[in-house]
């Protein structure tokens, strides 16, 4: 019996071993992405991979990456943080990526951040949260609209439209909770006052005992911080099924079509969305200086999707590669060589990317995209910015 | 008293409302077989789950060799002496006639889950006490050319012999033997009866037996008590007990 | 507290536990019939609606996509009872959980390819707003979900009273082989039972979702609270299931709008427990009515356990350390990282193996006591300084403190509710880890917990985190055989098949239950330390329910009684998805997702399957006889088919 155990497992390892390594080819730059396929930040992953796909095009025919094509290898973390190290190790040692960018949740994101440092391979950090790129890590970088830039928004906005009652709703994971603090953070320097922190577990179908609360509470607008698109969506549903009729701010992740199904359309038209840029990129003005590469990369998203439009999911992917390509502009084909290219990377500055303005030193590997965070509105048709 | 190995005093065992077994006595001496037998009902697998702590006594007392068993933990029972044989053969499935029949001495000691781990001497000392044990009594009851066999694979006259020699194993005073020839034939009666004659006197242990079969219990016992509506209505020889009316009544009667 | 919220509150919790009720009535429809608990349950609830979704999506009409979702569930539920269930005659009710865990994964695996993980909305019966009646609102689709209910209770009740098919459903539930003596073939009446249960599901998933929303994942927790809402009221009973899945529905809403919806879902789990432990019967249920099936056995060895450890052993021993400490030279990075997740979750494994596999104590829980260690290891590390190795025995400690206490509580259950009592301990233990901000960290629980290491030497490569953990899982698998060989094994094994006659050999069996898993929970605990050591991060996320699949996933195609086996299956659940990737290449997609599902549901499903098959069995109890020369005819004892 420990016999027949043994010989599996040897067999399984021998499989594993067989496994050849895939050749360098020196004539592509390749980016891993570790992505989270399935599990809960799934609904949105599509979105990153529907603009990546549009992305990889715009950087291919605009010159590649120092000059050489680039091609994109995915491996499916499960939303799992060991699964997302493993992925994160194949790539390196078998895909011989370049570079790689992933996970899409904060913590699985931190979880092979050890494994690039150790490996030295430049990371552009798909995440929300601030601890996923500071303090410095040398071999990672910012990517995304994060809390830091999406929860100001939101909260100078409400302070704007006088709402300085506001109650908040969130998801018991660590995306709620630390969108929770930075929300409660802000508002306390921005003089608004936070009187309910109600939760949610992601897979829960019925809100309302918690809406109900709220409801009493009276408060002027309600902000509702969620991964999950069906619980997001629901929980505006429910907003209007109560009777409520404050509007509700959702973060980033849920600006997306599958929102206002969930929502139905008078929670849609009460909903206020972080947004990126790249929303509403039919109203953007001419003179907005990210006007160029969201009108191209709209362009080249129709060509491949054109019965969508893309939102603010569908640029998160891209930027890394439109960095990259800054960075090759200077180098050229030492893009292949990860300590020139991480150097490149650290000396781009003021790059007009889809999501904001980029600029990174070498002390600090972010920058503020605030400037590239506004608040739209859905009609069922069009998102547009909210005045 | 002083003699008896178990007095069950005042036995009453109450479900709800119904009063299973009402204020029964009896006792049992060293070397004796009793048989307990009664209408089916009657409340003698309830006296012997309540000997043997599987069910706690509305009132009433169990002395065993002086000592008050009442209320105590099956384990520890089997502990200080007492064993049991069950109406649905409870062999252990997993494990071969001979590790069933080991089971059977693991009363014999304590040694927990660390010192089994470390294999100390108690733990080598209790498997040899156990081994021995083992050998005797299957070589002793005819079980030799099964030992090593998965113990649900022998045919069910085997098996409750296998039970038997487990109980044994344990080296008991008295052992309390449920239903040991249902669904055996009469060959299979025989050897059992034999068989249990000869052991309880080998190992000098008292029997306590329940059967229907009423022609084996006669020929195999010293003494019987005979139990109706949870009533005792007899305590003597199976020759004065065949002959008593009450009795009569309550196996023909309405 | 406003009355009007108070009101609405409860018009919530109601809609809420028509829900469950339906739910817990499907459990209970297959209790009453088979004995059997379905943990797919929840799932074909989802499927219900998932079903509906994609039906109209693709334009079909309401009204026939609503039966025809429910006709569908009841196909499979019913085909998952014949070609699963049925043959498994010899299963006991641990491998019957397992298979209907399988079928859990199965279903999900299932949609998420086909169908991906999107959220889906389902029209409603009838158009139209929420009705409002002076400040209460409640949704037309809410009403027809309560009115559903009220059709169906009426007509189980009626059913399991009036016809003979009912009474015949009740007559074997309790007594099989009485049942059949009768008549009654409970093979047609388990595929009956089954089939309902099914369509039930399917139904109430069509009808509830418009409510919501339908997606892959909701059907676990819909499972899990309309089981306890029928044991709360009773699982054996008529109205039992409905008027506890209501109570639930109505104390859960009231809990998270009055109460404090942080610890919502712990404070229900709590319910359960106490459910389970003082009234298991349920509000509704009489004194005795609980029915623990007593299942013929099933014999899972194939041989004559080994009590010594023998020159061959030896050699086996050491052929196997070999082998790891080879695995760790020779392979690349990367597989090097998957033998050490595969032989951290063993050290989880192992503990289970005597645990579940020998003991047949099904514990769900396993989890929580690497959550322990885990965490004990970051914060002793992190915030106190201490060394990572005292910290993981503090940590183990802690573990073995906290089973032998819960342990004596919660073995006092068998079966099925002993296994949701455990998820239940599980589930508080997160919910805890997940809100006691100060120690644990929060949801985000700690980074930068440094690497292992011992007397000062950094144990931070993956070389020596590997050849790290091989040592510890060395150790705890010697100190594993050496239980199992021992007359403590025997004692286990003997627990498996009888715990009475077990006492009645003198072994205190709630005690050595609590042993055990105190063992269990030790060596999961030196398995969870490492695990924050090597991910540098420690969070609740990777210690839920999923984790606890994945471990009994490791330990049914381990075989159930072997420790190698469990190191082997380890392996296969932590390599498999990764070899997946690998093959389909980058093809990353939700299809391929689905598809390491499918492939653990359908091996948890075909290895219990090939275990309990009787044709099997007779081969395994020849197979003993080999070596003894007795011609003996192997006829199998008088007990219930």
């Amino acid at each position: 019996m420990t016999k027949s155990w043994m010989l599996l497992a040897a067999a399984i390892f021998s499989v594993l071993g067989a496994v050849a390594a895939r050749a360098q080819d020196a004539t592509e730059f390749k980016v891993g992405y570790v992505a989270s396929i399935t599990g809960l930040i799934a609904p949105i992953t599509k979105y990153y991979m529907d603009g990546l796909d549009a992305g990889i095009k715009m950087v291919n025919e605009s010159g590649g990456v120092g000059g050489l094509p680039v091609s994109v290898v995915k491996c499916d973390s499960q939303s799992n943080e060991a699964q997302a190290v493993l992925c994160t190790k194949r790539l390196i040692e078998q895909d011989k990526v370049n570079m790689l960018m992933g996970v899409g949740g904060t913590a699985p994101t931190v979880a092979i951040e050890p494994t690039v440092q150790a490996a030295g391979i430049p990371l552009f950090a798909i995440a929300a949260g601030r601890i996923s790129y500071a303090p410095l890590k040398k071999w990672v970088f910012k990517a995304i609209i994060g809390n830091d830039d999406q929860v100001p928004t939101v909260v100078k906005f409400l302070k704007k439209k006088g709402c300085i009652k506001v109650a908040l709703i969130r998801d018991n994971t660590a995306f709620g909770n630390d969108s929770a603090k930075s929300i409660k953070e802000e508002a306390a320097r921005d003089g608004v006052e936070i009187v309910a922190d109600e939760v949610y577990t992601p897979t829960d179908t019925d809100i309302t005992a918690q809406l109900t609360r709220i409801r009493g509470l009276n408060p002027q607008a309600v902000i509702n911080y969620a991964v999950g698109i069906g619980v997001g969506g629901l929980i505006s549903k429910e907003m209007v099924q109560l009777g409520m009729k404050q509007p509700s701010f959702v973060g980033m992740n849920q600006q997306i079509v599958g929102y206002a199904v969930n929502a139905g359309p008078e929670g849609t038209a009460q909903t206020f969305f972080v947004a990126a840029k790249v929303a509403s990129a039919a109203d953007l003005p001419k003179d907005d200086p990210l006007y160029g590469p969201i009108s191209t990369f709209t362009k080249y998203f129709k060509e491949l999707h054109p019965d969508e439009t893309p939102n603010s999911n569908s640029p998160t992917a891209v930027d890394a590669l439109l960095i990259a390509q800054a960075a090759g502009k200077a180098i050229g084909k030492k893009v292949l060589d990860r300590e020139a290219l991480r150097d490149a990377i650290e000396h781009v500055t003021n790059l007009a990317g889809l999501q904001g303005f980029w600029t990174f030193t070498p002390e600090q590997h972010w920058s503020s995209l605030e400037a590239g965070a506004q608040i739209v509105t859905y009609d069922g048709k069009t998102w547009a910015p909210a005045n | 008293m002083s003699a008896s190995v178990l007095a069950v005093e005042g036995l009453s065992v109450n479900f709800g409302g119904l009063r299973a077994v009402n204020d029964v006595s009896f006792a049992i001496g060293e070397n004796e077989i009793v048989g307990l037998v009664g209408p089916n009902g009657a409340g003698k697998t309830t006296i012997f789950n309540a000997i043997f702590g599987m069910i706690a006594p509305t009132s009433g007392r169990i002395v065993f060799r002086g000592r008050d068993i009442t209320g105590l933990a099956p384990e520890r029972i089997a502990e200080a002496g007492i064993t049991r044989t069950f109406q649905n053969v409870r062999l252990f499935g997993e494990l071969s006639v001979r590790e069933n029949v080991m089971m059977g001495a693991y009363n014999a000691g304590r040694c927990g889950v660390i010192a089994s781990i470390a294999r100390v001497g108690r733990h080598r000392r209790l498997e040899k006490l156990a081994a021995e044990r083992a050998d005797r009594w299957i070589a002793r009851l005819g079980l030799s050319a099964y030992a090593n066999m998965l113990a649900t694979g022998l045919p069910l006259g085997l098996q409750r012999i296998a039970e038997v020699a487990r109980a044994l194993a344990g080296e008991p005073r008295l052992m309390l033997l449920d239903e040991p020839a249902a669904g055996l034939n009469e060959v299979e009666k025989r050897q059992l009866a034999d068989l249990l004659l000869a052991a309880a006197a080998e190992s000098g242990c008292a029997l306590l037996l329940v059967d229907h079969d009423m022609h084996l219990v006669m020929g195999l016992v010293h003494r019987v008590v005979v139990v109706d509506f949870g009533r005792k209505i007899a305590d003597d020889s199976p020759a004065a007990v065949t002959r008593d009316p009450a009795v009569i009544e309550a196996y023909l009667g309405a | 507290m406003n009355p009007t919220d108070l009101v609405q509150t409860a018009v919530s919790g109601l809609a809420n536990g028509a829900l469950y009720a339906f739910v817990g009535l499907s459990f209970s429809l297959v209790s009453r019939s088979t004995g059997l608990i379905n943990f797919a349950q929840g799932d074909l609830t989802m499927l219900g609606g998932m079903l509906t979704a994609v039906m109209t999506e693709a334009t079909v009409p309401l009204f026939i996509a609503v039966p025809l979702a429910a006709l569908i569930c009841a196909a499979i539920s019913g085909g998952f009872y014949y070609f699963a269930i049925r043959p498994s005659t010899r299963a006991t009710m641990s491998q019957l959980v397992i298979i209907t865990v399988g079928l859990s994964i199965l279903i999900r695996g299932a949609v998420t390819s086909i169908w991906g993980t999107d959220p889906r909305q389902v029209p409603p019966f009838t158009a139209g707003g929420p009705i409002a009646v002076g400040g209460v609102s409640i949704l037309p689709q809410q009403l027809w979900l309560i009115g559903l209910l009220a059709v169906v209770a009426i007509a189980t009740t009626w059913f399991f009273r009036r016809t003979v098919l009912g009474l015949a459903l009740r007559a074997s539930s309790g007594n099989a082989l009485g049942a059949s003596f009768v008549g009654i073939d409970n093979r047609v009446l388990g595929l009956f039972a089954f089939a309902a249960a099914g369509f039930l599901g399917g139904l109430v998933g069509a009808v509830w979702s418009p409510i919501a929303y339908a997606q892959v994942d909701i059907g676990v927790g819909l499972g899990i609270k309309g089981f306890t809402g029928a044991m709360l009221g009773g699982l054996h009973t008529a109205y039992g299931p409905l008027v506890g899945g209501v109570l639930l529905g109505i104390f859960e809403a009231f809990t998270a709008g009055y109460v404090s919806s942080h610890y919502e879902d712990a404070l229900i789990f709590a319910l359960l427990i106490l459910a389970l432990l003082l009234r298991p019967q349920g509000l509704l249920g009489g004194a005795n009515s609980t029915t623990q099936d007593e299942r013929p056995e099933q014999i899972l060895s194939t041989s004559v356990r080994a009590t010594t450890f023998g020159r061959r052993d030896f050699i086996g021993i050491a052929i196997g350390i070999a082998v790891l400490g080879l695995i760790g030279a020779v392979l690349p990075g990367v597989w090097v990282s998957n033998a050490i997740f595969a032989g951290i979750e063993a050290m989880a494994v192992i503990g289970l193996v005597l645990l579940t596999g020998f003991a047949g104590q099904l514990s769900l829980g396993q989890a929580a006591f690497m959550m322990i260690g885990a965490y004990a290891s970051a914060y002793l590390t992190v915030r106190s300084g201490w060394p990572p190795i005292l910290a993981l025995m503090v940590g183990a400690a802690l573990s073995v403190v906290v089973a032998l206490a819960l342990g004596r509580i919660i073995f006092r259950l068998r079966g099925f509710y002993l296994s949701m009592a455990s998820l239940g301990l599980l589930m508080i233990a997160l919910t805890f880890a997940r809100e006691w901000y100060g120690i644990t960290g929060g949801p985000s629980g700690f980074v930068g917990i440094g690497a292992f290491s011992l007397f000062g030497f950094d144990l931070g490569s993956d070389t020596a985190v590997y050849y790290t953990v091989a040592t510890f899982v060395v150790i705890s698998l010697l100190f594993g055989m050496s239980i199992a060989r021992s007359r403590i094994g025997r004692a286990l094994l003997a627990i498996r098949s009888s715990e009475s006659a077990a006492r009645a050999c003198g072994v205190d069996v709630v005690g050595l239950k609590m042993r055990i898993f105190a063992f269990s929970a030790a060596t999961a605990s030196v398995g969870g330390s490492l695990y924050g050591h090597y991910l540098s991060i420690v969070n609740p996320s990777p210690f839920g329910l999923d984790a606890t699949i994945q471990q009994l996933t490791a330990v049914t195609v381990g075989g159930f009684l072997s420790l190698w086996g469990a190191l082997a299956g380890s392996l296969l659940t932590v390599a498999l998805p990764q070899l997946i990737g690998w093959v389909s290449g980058s093809v990353a997609s939700q299809f391929i997702a689905g598809i390491d599902y499918i492939i653990f549901g359908l091996l948890l499903i075909g290895i219990v399957m090939t275990q309990s098959n009787p044709a099997l069995h007779r081969f395994r109890m020849r197979l003993s006889h080999r070596g003894t020369g007795a011609a003996v005819d192997a006829k199998e004892s008088v007990r219930a088919p």
